[in-house]
């Protein structure tokens, strides 16, 4: 076994770590409209649970990177990884509570609006810290007007639960039909 | 009217038939009066809206949003985005959403009389 990586082994490692940021900033600005939509665009539960596979897949894809070409990832990079999967377990429990949002108690309601915020600034701080643990040369890309799109929406999110429990039912105007949300 | 590439809509409209738990992302960037469209999984990150932003080099503050979804036979488009949002409601001005959804039809009407006998 080997400590150190490949340049092409690194490289596809640091386009894992920056693909699972993404796709979790995708968990915070576009999942919750699925949930958000009050049917209008459908089930919400087939899309969030083929996105949240899709995420654990990427997940499993990284710790399986991780063991190619004999480089040993060190015990420190292991419990990260652990630790991550955990967070895409606690994800999914989160959207629990969003696709039943009409029904959940207000402050279940925002308790998972809190622990998605606590997720994402775990999330971002652990794929830093493994980019820094493995190492690799350039850690994932999170830029400063990303960063605070979704700390805008992430304030914003219980308050659109509220209002969406409020409003009736196609609240978002659709192939032209009239809003009654405005 | 605002600019639509026919094959974008294609793209996202075979995508949903065969997939109906996928959905589309729709932006349109006010600069250039281009609306784009893609599904979601192809998004390359599937980071949704913001993403597909990005990928452009557009800024957030220039772009509307929108979702395309497919909940029973017919595509339907929703009023909804967080880069709709901006400290208020999720969807942009009727009448902006009212000139996409024309586009859109225009677009798709001009297809399907390409395509259709005679």
């Amino acid at each position: 076994m080997v400590q150190s990586l490949t340049t092409t082994h690194e490289s596809a490692l640091e386009e894992l770590l920056t693909a699972i940021m993404t796709q979790f900033g995708g968990a915070i600005d576009f999942w919750p409209l699925v949930c958000l939509s009050k049917g209008e665009l459908g089930d919400p539960v087939p899309f969030i649970d083929s996105q949240w596979m899709s995420l654990r897949d990427r997940i499993q894809e990284l710790r399986a990177r991780l063991t190619q070409h004999e480089y040993e990832p060190s015990e420190a990079v292991l419990e990260q990884l652990v630790k991550l999967s955990r967070m895409s377990a606690e994800l999914r429990e989160v959207f629990d509570y969003f696709v039943n949002a009409q029904a959940v108690a207000q402050r279940d309601l925002e308790g998972a609006v809190m622990k998605l915020r606590a997720l994402w600034h775990d999330v971002r701080m652990r794929l830093w810290l493994l980019g820094a643990l493995i190492p690799l040369d350039r850690l994932p890309i999170l830029t400063l007007e990303r960063e605070l799109h979704f700390e805008s929406v992430l304030d914003g999110l219980f308050d659109q639960f509220l209002t969406a429990r409020a409003a009736p039912a196609e609240a978002y105007k659709t192939n032209g039909r009239e809003s009654h949300a405005h | 009217m605002f600019t639509v590439d026919a094959a974008e809509l294609n793209l996202v409209r075979e995508s949903l038939r065969n997939d109906p738990a996928n959905l589309g992302v729709g932006l349109l960037h006010r600069p250039s009066d281009r609306l784009v469209l893609r599904p979601f999984n192809e998004v390359r990150h599937r980071g949704g809206h913001l993403e597909l932003v990005h990928e452009f080099g557009w800024l957030p503050d220039e772009c509307f949003g929108f979702i395309v979804a497919k909940p029973g036979r017919e595509c339907v488009m929703v009023n909804l985005s967080q880069l709709n949002a901006r400290g208020g409601p999720l969807f942009m001005a009727h009448a902006t959403f009212r000139k996409i959804l024309l586009s859109l039809r225009q677009c798709w009407a001009g297809m399907a009389a390409c395509g259709s006998p005679g």
